[in-house]
């Protein structure tokens, strides 16, 4: 399959640099997509919060505004009784003409999850994400009535009248832990990694699809995320990193106040994936071509946090090193978020996809 | 307040007149027919809740998206999604449509309908849970302060949302004719829905409701009162078609397996079936062997005769405390549209007419 990039959508202007509002700013959101889907993104993230504007809702909100952009749509099992989430995705695939991606969360922070009634242990969580996957796949392709009796849901006789508009709904699975790789090769229709180092990066895909060889199954489509830090020069753009971090540092205790991580100094982060990034940064500031993590350090790894700095040319070329060992989804996303989806869509993009083409013309 | 009209959309074309056929979701249907409530003037579309339908918050977004005044009631289930994040999700919708959101609590009338969705609670269990899921929406929509809850049904900690309904609060509708459901729409409800019955058994049930209301210490809930008018130029051409509809009724119904069993356990189905055995009309314009024929299938009495006969009736109803009026028609979208264009205006008018001062 091709590479594909990806970018999360924004519901309101809050960033790891402004604090600013939360909630819905419908307006903001509305030409970010457009940003977004114009740019020639191919799939947006809609992120899972349990206090920010829901993530099925916003997910129809980007459809009805945007021609091409896929929602990857973040989706916690627990919340919702896996039959009406079944629904759900189905009934927006229609609505949306095979535009949809759902990725599954089993949530990496206990606090957050006890938000909304969960009080699963993760290992558990991870357990019910796998029975979860299994029934919405049922629920989408199983032309009879049929009854479900597992460790976390039980239910009689459901059927839904509504299938997906595509062949089935494309699963992602996060996450770096043992207990993540398991269900993502066993299930994944796609992995998400956060962006470490190339030879770290290579070592969690080999664990991936070692589980799913095993499994008999397809290898998942890997998606890496980064930050990028992006200008016409690299000496432009590692003036630019430097300013960002210290902007990062200013806000981070009023960003940290809103998040479901830990700040720093507040001990580290429960999720395997930022305990690693957290590592990757105690062995050193820059990695291979253009991997930077003193954002990782200064926001104790609130999610995805590992930057790309240099020129459009010279995160080009990283991103491309790792379409090289297996990437296929390449998440960037910017500080100042807007205006680097912009700038990523206008000067990065560009630049893989030609050179990927220029290969498939070689081949 | 003033009368609304309220419709019932579909996602595709489904009669009890007609075998069901075609795919669950009709995109150029659902324009459509929304369009028709929204441009015909309804001031309401339900949007129905079943275990097996295209999803009712999907669908409610979509006909928001394609409408600019319509609002959507839309149904939903307590015990299917965890209650903070109904909340959030109604409050999205809410803002992303400019108030137009309100919601109608079903506490579901029918176990094995339930259990497809992972809920076995007994029926009384389930309004209980009703009024516990209720109360903890009303509080997640006022403010963003974080708070905890621990009750019989559900227990969170340190919940807030960052995004609250337009007007900090949504119309919260409650349905249903047994005690536990007057009783819960009395303690909780703006709007209470009723099945089309006889205007003194509709009387009757209002009064329950409003007893409740009264020892809850709060307003009266709005009335909300359902039928199935069959319409036509003429009462004697309504009549024709009453016969009709009856019979394709009678040859193509089927229930959902399960839904809508021949001796139902819901007692808003129950009643309707008592009306019916006690005539088959009543009062100027209410019919039932049409309820008759599906056991009392949702709502399911007719109000047949022409557009005059039939605004008439819903008057009637106007006159003993109904304020929202659903009427949805056995051919849907061609119905939607008549109503519109025939019925709707003619109750409008002469409400207007009656608000006028009286001149000397």
């Amino acid at each position: 399959m091709p590479v594909e990039f990806i970018s999360a959508v924004n519901p309101n202007r809050a960033s790891d640099t402004n604090p600013g509002p939360s909630g819905l700013d419908v307006e903001y959101a509305r030409r970010y997509a457009h940003a977004l889907d114009d740019g020639g993104f191919d799939y947006t993230l809609v992120a899972y919060h349990s206090s920010w504007a829901d993530a099925n809702q916003f997910a129809q909100f980007v459809v009805g505004n945007t021609e091409r952009i896929k929602p990857m749509l973040a989706h916690r099992p627990g919340v919702i009784f896996p039959t009406h989430a079944a629904r759900t995705f189905a009934t927006l695939d229609q609505i949306a003409r095979g535009r949809l991606a759902i990725h599954i969360i089993s949530g990496g922070n206990d606090t957050e999850q006890h938000r909304e009634g969960d009080y699963l242990t993760k290992t558990e969580r991870y357990e019910r994400s796998a029975e979860y996957i299994g029934i919405l796949r049922r629920a989408w392709h199983e032309p009879e009535p049929f009854s479900h009796e597992g460790k976390y849901f039980r239910f009689e006789d459901f059927r839904s009248d509504v299938r997906p508009y595509q062949d089935t709904i494309p699963i992602s699975v996060g996450g770096s832990s043992a207990e993540a790789y398991r269900v993502g090769g066993q299930q994944g229709d796609i992995f998400g990694l956060w962006g470490e180092p190339l030879a770290e990066t290579a070592q969690q895909i080999a664990a991936v699809h070692e589980i799913a060889d095993a499994a008999g199954r397809p290898r998942p489509r890997i998606w890496v995320s980064f930050r990028p830090i992006v200008a016409p020069t690299d000496e432009l753009a590692w003036e630019k990193a430097h300013r960002v971090l210290d902007r990062v540092r200013e806000v981070h205790d009023a960003r940290a106040a809103a998040s479901h991580y830990p700040a720093t100094g507040q001990g580290r982060p429960a999720n395997v994936g930022s305990q690693r990034l957290l590592d990757v940064a105690g062995k050193g500031e820059l990695h291979d071509r253009a991997l930077w993590t003193p954002l990782v350090t200064a926001t104790n790894a609130a999610g995805s946090s590992t930057a790309l700095v240099g020129s459009y040319e010279t995160v080009a070329k990283a991103l491309l090193d790792y379409v090289d060992i297996g990437c296929e989804l390449l998440s960037v996303r910017g500080h100042d978020p807007l205006d680097d989806a912009i700038d990523y869509a206008r000067h990065v993009l560009p630049l893989v996809r030609q050179e990927l083409a220029g290969r498939a013309v070689a081949a | 307040m003033a009368v609304e009209f309220v419709g019932m959309i579909g996602a595709s074309y489904y009669s009890e007149t007609a075998r069901p056929s075609g795919p669950a979701i009709d995109a150029e249907y659902l324009k459509k027919f929304a369009r028709a409530y929204d441009e015909g003037g309804f001031d309401w579309t339900l949007v129905p809740y079943a275990s097996a339908s295209p999803e009712a918050t999907q669908l409610a977004a979509a006909v928001l998206n394609r409408t600019e005044r319509l609002k959507v009631m839309l149904a939903h289930r307590p015990g299917i999604v965890f209650p903070t994040n109904a909340a959030r999700l109604f409050a999205t919708l809410d803002q992303l449509s400019e108030g137009r959101l309100g919601i109608h609590f079903l506490a579901g009338g029918n176990d094995t309908e339930q259990r497809r969705e992972g809920d076995y609670l007994t029926k009384d269990e389930r309004y209980a849970r009703a009024g516990e899921y209720i109360r903890i929406l009303r509080r997640a929509w006022a403010s963003s302060e974080p708070f905890d809850h621990e009750g019989v049904y559900y227990r969170f900690e340190n919940y807030s949302s960052s995004v609250l309904p337009v007007n900090r609060g949504l119309t919260v509708s409650v349905g249903g004719s047994s005690d536990a459901a007057y009783r819960l729409g009395g303690a909780e409800g703006d709007v209470f829905g009723l099945w089309g019955e006889p205007l003194a058994e509709t009387a009757q049930q209002i009064a329950s409701v409003n007893a409740y209301a009264e020892a809850a210490g709060r307003p009266q809930p709005r009335i909300w009162v359902s039928f199935r008018p069959i319409i036509a130029a003429t009462d004697e051409l309504a009549w024709e078609r009453a016969e009709r509809i009856l019979g394709g009724i009678k040859d193509n119904f089927l229930p959902k397996t399960g839904n809508h069993p021949a001796v139902p356990q819901n007692r808003g189905s129950q009643r309707l079936l008592e009306v019916a055995a006690k005539g088959e009309r009543h009062d100027r314009a209410l019919w039932t062997p049409t309820a008759s024929a599906t056991a009392g299938a949702g709502s399911s009495t007719a109000l047949v005769g022409s557009y005059e006969t039939v605004a008439k009736a819903l008057l009637d109803y106007v006159d003993i405390g109904c304020e929202l009026l659903s009427i949805r028609g056995y051919d849907p979208l061609n119905d939607a549209v008549d109503l519109g264009r025939y019925v709707l205006p003619l109750v409008r008018e002469e409400l207007a007419r009656r608000a006028e001062p009286a001149y000397a």
